[in-house]
C-alpha cells in the first residue's frame, strides 16, 4: 500500500521500533476503513434503488398508461407507394408513435428508471436489450404504429429480437458509416429496424443520416487494424470510408415520438453530437420468425410481436411484465 | 400403453389448461368448465387434473378417462408439470391450450404456504411446472393469461375463454358465472367439505380438496405480487436464480427482481 511504504520510508529505525504495536491496529482501521467505505458505497446503492423504486411503479404506470393511447388505433397502414419507396431507398420516415409532448414524459421514465438499472438479463448493460426486462421499453419496441407497419415490409410474422438506446450527450462521437447487418447476430432472414426519436434530433445534435438506395449493395468493412481505440474493435466492421459517398448523405430529422423504418444493409451514421443537447433514440431490430437468431445468452430470447411462429427455431418468451399492474 | 399403439378418443372439444403452480389455474380451470357447461346442449362433460391426462383416470376413482372411452363431448384437464402423454394430447389438432403464468417466484412461496412444502421441494415442482409452460408457450392459438394482470378478477376472461371455444357469453351469463367464482363463494365452498364425503380427497397439506373441481380448503391465498422478496432468503434466491433465471426471464420477470 503506498500509504504504508510511505510511513516505513519516513521514519527512523528507533521510531519504526517503536511504531511496531501500532501498526496492527493502523493496519486494523485501515481494513476497517476499507469496510467501512464499502459499506457506506453499500448503503447509498440500496437508499438510491430504493428511492428509484419507490416511484417506479408509478412512473411506469403512467408511461404505459401514456403509450397505450386513448384508444384510437393508430395509424400503422404502408401504402403501395411507401412499400416500393422503401424497396427502392432502403428506409422510410417520418411515422408518428407518439406525440411530442407524450414522450417527453416517457423520456423522463426512461432517464429515471430504465437507464438507472442495468439490463436484468445478465452481459448487458443499462442501454442493450432492454425490451427483455422494461415493459415501457417493450411497448416502445412493440408499438403497432411499428409492427404493423413492419409487417408490411416483412410479412405477417414478425419478431421482435434487439433493442439499443442510443444516449449520444452533448460532445458524444461520431458513429461511423456502416451497415447494421454486418453487427447482427443473426443467419438468413432479412432485418427492418426502427429508429425511434427519444429527443427531437437534427444535424445539430447528430440525428442519423443515411445514403438512400445504399442498402442494395453490401459495402466491405474497413480493415481492423486500421484503427485504433478501444471501440475498434466493432469499428472494424463500419464501412471502408473510401466507399462511401457521402455527399448523398441525407439527415433524419425527427420530432421526439417519430421513428423512422431502414433496411439492414442501409448505410448510415451519426456524426460527433456537437451541440448542447441531448439525442436519446431506441434503435429496434425485427425479423422474420425463420431467421435463426445465434445469440448464446442463456436467458435470452426473442418475442413474437405479429402473427405466427411457424418455424420454431428460436426460443420464444413473453414481454415483460409491468411491475405495478393490480393484482395484489 | 402396453400392447401396441394407443387408441385416443379424443373429445370435440378439449381444453387443456397448463399452468405454473399458485398462479390461478384451478380459476382458469373452473371457468372453463363453467363456460362449457353453459352450452344450450346437454354436453358430456368431463373434467379433472392430470399430469397424466391419456392413461389417469378422470378425477374420480374408478372414472375412465374421457381418451380412453367415446362418446365425451368435451374434456377439461388441468395440469402443472405434464408428461410425454401431456405433450402429446397437447399437440394434438384441434386442443386449445390455456395457460396461466406467474412470477415463479411468487409461486414458490405460495405453494410453500399453502401446501406446506419445503423451499427444496418446492423449487424442483415449480422447476418442473416451469419445463411443461416452456414446452407450451409456442402452441399456436394458446391464450396465456397472467395472474399479475389480474385476469381472475376480471369478468371477460370468462368472455376470452369463451372466443377461445368460438361460442358467444352475454354480459349476464358471464356475470353469473364469474359470481360463481368469487374468493368469497369458493371460501364458503370449501368451508362445508366434509371427511366423508366421497367426491374429496387430501392434498399434500392434509387439506381436503374435490375431486373434480380441485378446490381445496384454504384455495384463495392473498393474491400478493413480490412477496417474494420478502419471504426468500438470499441463499434460496440464489439457488432459484441458479436454476430457474432463464425461465423467469423468459416469463418476462426478470425486470421485478430489484
Amino acid at each position: 500500500m503506498p500509504g504504508t511504504t510511505h510511513v516505513a520510508t519516513m521514519c527512523s529505525s528507533s521510531s519504526y521500533e517503536a511504531m511496531r504495536p501500532i501498526r496492527p491496529l493502523k493496519r486494523g482501521l485501515r481494513i476497517l476503513g476499507g469496510r467501512a467505505r464499502h459499506a457506506a458505497r453499500g448503503l447509498e446503492r440500496r437508499i438510491r434503488r430504493r428511492l428509484l423504486n419507490r416511484n417506479r411503479g408509478a412512473r411506469e404506470s403512467r408511461a404505459l398508461h401514456l403509450l397505450a393511447g386513448d384508444g384510437t388505433p393508430p395509424q400503422t397502414a404502408l401504402t403501395a407507394e411507401q412499400i416500393d419507396s422503401f424497396q427502392r431507398e432502403g428506409c422510410l420516415w417520418p411515422f408518428t408513435l407518439c406525440a411530442p409532448e407524450t414522450m417527453v414524459e416517457i423520456r423522463e421514465y426512461l432517464r429515471a428508471v430504465t437507464l438507472q438499472y442495468d439490463c436484468a438479463v445478465e452481459g448487458f448493460p443499462n442501454t442493450k436489450w432492454r425490451h427483455l426486462d422494461d415493459p415501457v421499453v417493450y411497448r416502445l419496441c412493440a408499438h403497432p404504429a411499428i409492427v404493423e407497419r413492419v409487417g408490411a415490409l416483412l410479412g405477417p410474422d414478425v419478431l421482435l429480437w434487439q433493442s439499443n438506446l442510443f444516449d449520444k450527450p452533448p460532445g458524444a462521437s461520431e458513429i461511423p458509416w456502416h451497415q447494421d447487418r454486418l453487427f447482427l447476430e443473426v443467419e438468413g432472414g432479412t432485418n427492418v429496424s426502427a429508429w425511434i426519436a427519444i429527443d427531437d434530433v437534427d444535424e445539430h445534435n447528430a440525428c442519423v443520416e443515411v445514403i438512400k438506395g445504399s442498402h442494395r449493395s453490401v459495402v466491405p468493412p474497413a480493415d481492423p487494424s486500421a484503427r485504433r481505440g478501444k471501440s475498434d474493435r466493432a469499428f472494424g466492421r463500419m464501412a471502408d470510408p473510401r466507399l462511401v459517398d457521402a455527399s448523398r448523405a441525407v439527415p433524419v430529422r425527427l420530432r421526439a415520438g417519430q421513428f423512422m423504418l431502414f433496411h439492414e444493409f442501409l448505410l448510415h451514421r451519426s456524426a460527433q453530437n456537437a451541440s448542447h443537447r441531448q439525442r436519446l433514440g431506441l434503435a429496434v431490430r425485427f425479423t422474420t420468425p425463420q431467421t435463426r437468431v445465434t445469440h448464446q445468452l442463456d436467458a435470452y430470447h426473442t418475442l413474437l410481436v405479429r402473427g405466427r411462429d411457424r418455424a420454431g427455431i428460436n426460443r420464444m418468451g413473453l414481454p415483460p411484465a409491468p411491475s405495478s399492474e393490480p393484482g395484489s | 400403453m402396453e400392447g401396441g399403439p394407443r387408441h385416443v378418443y379424443l373429445p370435440p372439444v378439449t381444453l387443456v389448461c397448463v399452468g405454473l403452480y399458485g398462479s390461478a389455474s384451478t380459476w382458469l380451470y373452473n371457468a372453463c368448465r363453467r363456460v362449457l357447461a353453459c352450452d344450450s346442449r346437454e354436453l358430456r362433460i368431463a373434467s379433472f387434473f392430470s399430469d397424466r391426462p391419456l392413461s389417469e383416470d378422470g378425477g374420480t376413482p374408478g372414472a375412465p378417462s374421457p381418451f380412453a372411452t367415446p362418446g365425451w363431448d368435451a374434456a377439461v384437464v388441468k395440469m402443472h408439470e405434464g408428461s410425454a402423454e401431456a405433450l402429446e394430447l397437447i399437440n394434438s389438432e384441434g386442443v386449445q391450450v390455456l395457460i396461466t403464468i406467474r412470477d415463479p417466484r411468487d409461486c414458490l412461496i405460495s405453494v410453500m404456504d399453502r401446501f406446506g412444502w419445503r423451499f427444496e421441494t418446492a423449487l424442483d415442482r415449480i422447476e418442473a411446472s416451469l419445463r411443461l409452460v416452456d414446452r407450451v408457450l409456442q402452441v399456436p392459438g394458446a391464450l396465456i393469461l397472467r395472474y399479475e394482470e389480474g385476469f381472475m378478477r376480471e369478468v371477460g376472461t370468462l368472455q376470452r375463454i369463451a372466443r377461445c371455444l368460438a361460442r358467444d357469453l352475454d354480459e349476464e351469463t358471464s356475470s353469473r358465472l364469474f359470481a360463481e367464482l368469487t374468493p368469497a363463494r369458493i371460501d364458503g365452498l370449501t368451508r362445508d367439505y366434509s371427511a366423508n364425503d366421497e367426491t374429496l380427497g387430501t392434498n399434500p397439506a392434509g387439506r381436503l380438496f374435490h375431486r373434480i373441481s380441485h378446490w381445496h380448503q384454504g384455495h384463495c391465498g392473498d393474491g400478493a405480487i413480490g412477496k417474494w422478496r420478502y419471504s426468500l432468503r438470499p441463499a434460496q434466491e440464489a439457488l432459484v436464480r441458479a436454476r430457474i433465471w432463464r425461465e423467469i426471464t423468459r416469463l418476462g420477470y426478470a425486470g421485478h427482481g430489484r
